[in-house]
């Protein structure tokens, strides 16, 4: 599955890089709007992720080109320019989905593999680790085949952990899914307020871990 | 006015027509009869003298026949008692001759009568002898008058002979009288009122010698006689009607006159004042008709010739120069709106330009077309005379008027100042058109660099912290690190964080201060929305041991049309603020509503606010009572963010305490849909 992110700013296209790589997508890396031409003229890809703001160029433009010329490869718009940032101006001109800058990891794979329509052939609605079983499409928990009542923060919460278990999630990143695209950096802290209640819900404290104070993880 | 006027010159003619004609005709029926009737008397009196006189000379004369009867020779005779026959036909003769009723005597000394014209007196004896005096005379005995004269002897002149009597009948006066239908004249004895005619006589006291006196039918003038008729008048009397016939015709002729003349005055007064009011009329009909349609174009058709024919003719004159003045101002006022809906349509198009040199092109056009006059611009400074226009616009930057360029007229002087202004008009709007092209410029290109200020910012800062949240996750989610190292990039996650929610807050205030703060309004359903948050931050309160109550009328439904996220932005502040800052107690949301107003309250039992520090709350970076070495405690925007925002989507927040350790509540006010 090929990717290619169109991106200025070096560290981060390097950083995407590695991300996507580890979660073994094959990713070009174009730094600007010509680059990107070169690239689309002799590839094809599953996937573009596409910066807005291109050191020659304008990555709207880019976006409406392609639509234009009958690209239809999804594309996934990120920007750090909260300024001009229009969801609808951008899907308008042809993006499948818009992630403001900065985003969590997370988050961006999640929209990625939700792009790539990968969520409902890889991954069924059920996912059980240990004894903790969740139902997406049902939202039932059961915790030693004994049902549990959760708020929706807490599932969310607890839906993230199970679809990426091994993987330690920051305070930032699990406040960033359940306050999408707020200010929330008073509330940071409710993270930990919403995990001790999710662990007494779950009768289970050592499911979710504490990882030295700046994030979670459960263990596969 | 009509009435009136007419009815007072009616009347004037009339007066003026008929008190002549009254005064005259009471003269005639009242006084003039007395006139004329003294006027009749007088002629009467002259009349009556020359009769008197008349019977005077005719009675001398009778005396005198008398006279020279006695003396005439054959008169001895009668001494001898045989009376010459020749004697007694002399004066048979003499009294056919001197009347009817008469008698002569001749009478002896002896008082005989010797002869007699009356044959039958012969011989008897004078009855009146002793009034014959010595002498020659007469006497009057009744009706009659005696006339005597002695007779002396032709022989012997002193020896009388006898006498000659005549005895003389006043009727034989008649001659000298009239009797007439109309008048007629008697002798009446004053003693014994006899009176010698057959009609009527009058009784008339005679004391004075003659006068006048005015009886029902007759008017009576008398006069006495002279000697020897002393006690006898001449009475005449005239028939009144007869004096006064003329008058009475003349009366009788204005009487019928009368009712013709009556008509005519009546008719001419008519007349004349119609002739004099119907034209005022007419006029004043005139007037009024102009000023109810002013139409002064009407020329008044005044049938009148004098004054009032002059009148009207100075009228229509008036009107005539009324109505060429208002014609000329009506021109004036068409040609100055046809200026000015020119002005209105090169406004109208100028305005459209959007940028200097079109601007100008247009304006040139437009006047060319309007006015089929060429214009021409002209950036040269020196241009300076009578039948060019410069202009100068704003510089904005240095706050003055600056050259910009004239206007020049080609065809020469401009002909008036209505001309003049309108070609200042278009200048002046030209000239407001170019500033405005160039406040536009100015304010658009200000506009976008801030714009474009706050986006680059935006994208400064947060392409940095994307690497850094990117790299700090992968790292700390994917890598086994050492602890140390684990411990170290979790600090720079955090950090960065708290950096991300600055550069938000910053850029925030940022937008809101450049007025590109966004605002999407939807239909928010207040309670849900508020449930959602209370929620969502409950776990921080619970973890602090807070207690935390969200209060509300069952009953209540809060429907607002607003900005939801801002509005949730706002409350997460005041609510984590409110957690922030309370260590024990307390916090309280309650929602009120009345009038249509919701009020939330979100009430604390936290540190309180100072006087003081009410009054810095809500500038930015002023973080209350608080260093910023607590990265936890927040930026110190919050409480100024929430404001800002507030503000920009129209809702109040208000925030109040009753100073330190008292508490705090923030009271925000919005209104229901």
């Amino acid at each position: 599955m090929d990717l290619l992110v169109v991106e200025d700013d070096e560290i981060t296209s390097a950083q995407l890089y590695k991300l996507l790589s580890h979660e073994k997508y094959i990713t070009d890396i174009a730094d600007g709007y010509i680059s990107a031409k070169n690239f689309l003229s002799n590839n094809s890809y599953a996937l573009i992720l596409l910066d807005w703001n291109l050191g020659d160029g304008d990555g709207l433009d880019l976006l409406r080109e392609l639509r234009n010329d009958y690209i239809s490869t999804p594309i996934l718009m990120l920007s750090a320019n909260i300024a001009i940032d229009d969801k609808v101006k951008v899907l308008d001109a042809g993006a499948d989905d818009y992630l403001c800058k900065p985003y969590s990891n997370i988050e961006l794979l999640a929209r990625i593999r939700a792009l790539l329509r990968r969520e409902n052939k890889n991954k069924s609605a059920k996912i059980v680790i240990d004894e903790i079983e969740l139902d997406s499409i049902t939202k039932d928990i059961f915790s030693n085949k004994e049902q549990v009542n959760l708020t929706h923060t807490e599932f969310d919460l607890l839906e993230l952990f199970m679809q990426n278990p091994n993987i330690v999630l920051t305070r930032y990143q699990l406040s960033e899914h359940i306050n999408k695209g707020m200010n929330n950096i008073g509330i940071s802290n409710v993270i930990d307020v919403h995990i001790k209640n999710l662990r007494n819900k779950l009768n289970n404290k050592k499911f979710i871990k504490n990882v030295r104070g700046f994030g979670y993880t459960i263990k596969k | 006015m009509r009435k009136t006027l007419k009815r007072r010159l009616l009347l004037i003619l009339l007066s003026i027509g008929l008190l002549p004609y009254l005064i005259f005709l009471i003269y005639i029926l009242f006084l003039s009869e007395n006139k004329i009737l003294k006027k009749t008397v007088n002629e009467q009196f002259l009349q009556i003298n020359s009769t008197t006189n008349l019977i005077q000379t005719h009675l001398k004369s009778i005396e005198k026949e008398v006279k020279f009867l006695s003396t005439i020779d054959i008169l001895n005779d009668l001494l001898a008692e045989d009376l010459d026959r020749r004697i007694l036909k002399l004066i048979e003769k003499k009294a056919v001759d001197l009347g009817t009723q008469l008698t002569f005597y001749v009478i002896d000394t002896g008082y005989n009568i010797v002869a007699s014209s009356d044959k039958e007196n012969i011989s008897k004896l004078f009855k009146n002898a002793t009034s014959l005096k010595n002498d020659d005379g007469n006497f009057v005995d009744d009706e009659y008058i005696y006339y005597y004269s002695k007779i002396f002897s032709s022989f012997d002149k002193d020896k009388i002979l006898g006498f000659m009597i005549l005895k003389y009948s006043l009727r034989n006066l008649k001659q000298y009288l009239i009797s007439n239908a109309t008048a007629y004249s008697y002798l009446q004895n004053k003693q014994s009122f006899l009176a010698l005619t057959d009609r009527k006589m009058f009784n008339i006291n005679f004391s004075k010698n003659n006068g006048s006196k005015f009886e029902d039918e007759y008017l009576i003038v008398y006069n006495n006689l002279p000697e020897p008729l002393n006690n006898w008048y001449l009475v005449y009397a005239v028939d009144k009607n007869v004096a006064l016939a003329f008058l009475h015709d003349f009366i009788y002729l204005i009487l019928f006159l009368f009712p013709f003349l009556i008509f005519g005055i009546i008719y001419a007064s008519f007349k004349y004042s119609k002739q004099v009011v119907v034209p005022i009329v007419e006029l004043n009909d005139a007037i009024n008709h102009i000023v109810k349609t002013q139409d002064y174009s009407q020329v008044l058709k005044i049938d009148a010739r004098y004054e009032i024919g002059r009148l009207g003719f100075s009228f229509n004159e008036m009107i005539g120069l009324t109505s060429s003045v208002l014609k000329e101002l009506e021109n004036e006022n068409r040609l100055r709106l046809e200026r000015f809906i020119r002005l209105v349509e090169i406004f109208n198009y100028i305005i459209q330009a959007e940028n200097e040199e079109t601007c100008v092109s247009m304006t040139i056009e437009k006047i060319s077309t309007f006015t089929n006059k060429e214009v021409l611009f002209s950036d040269n400074e020196s241009i300076e005379n009578e039948n060019s226009i410069q202009l100068y616009v704003s510089d904005f930057e240095h706050r003055k008027k600056v050259f910009f360029g004239s206007l020049v007229l080609e065809h020469g002087r401009l002909k008036d100042a209505s001309e003049k202004d309108f070609y200042y008009s278009i200048a002046t709007m030209l000239t407001l058109q170019i500033d405005r092209i160039r406040l536009i410029k100015k304010t658009v290109s200000e506009s976008n660099a801030k714009s474009s200020f706050i986006s680059g910012m935006s994208h400064e800062l947060r392409t940095p912290l994307n690497a850094i949240l990117g790299s700090t996750q992968y790292l700390l989610s994917y890598n086994d690190l050492s602890e140390d190292n684990q411990d170290m990039i979790a600090n720079i996650e955090t950090s960065a964080h708290y950096l991300l929610g600055m550069v938000n807050n910053i850029l925030d205030i940022a937008m809101i201060e450049a007025g590109k703060f966004k605002i999407e309004k939807e239909d928010i359903e207040l309670l849900g929305l508020l449930e959602d948050l209370y929620l969502m931050i409950k776990p921080l309160a619970d973890e602090k041991g807070l207690e935390f109550i969200f209060k509300y009328s069952d009953s209540m439904k809060a429907k607002i049309f607003n900005d939801k996220k801002t509005i949730q932005q706002i409350i997460i502040n005041l609510l984590s603020n409110a957690i922030k800052f309370t260590k024990v107690g307390t916090i309280e949301i309650n929602v009120t509503k009345s009038n249509k107003k919701i009020k939330i309250s979100i009430k604390d039992t936290g540190i309180g606010i100072s006087a003081n520090e009410l009054e810095h709350l809500f500038q930015d970076f002023s973080q209350l009572n608080s260093s910023l070495s607590d990265i936890s405690k927040g930026s110190g925007l919050g409480l100024s963010l929430s404001s800002k925002m507030a503000k920009e989507i129209g809702i109040t927040l208000k925030l109040v305490s009753d100073g330190l350790g008292s508490g705090s509540e923030a009271i925000l006010v919005l209104q229901e849909v």
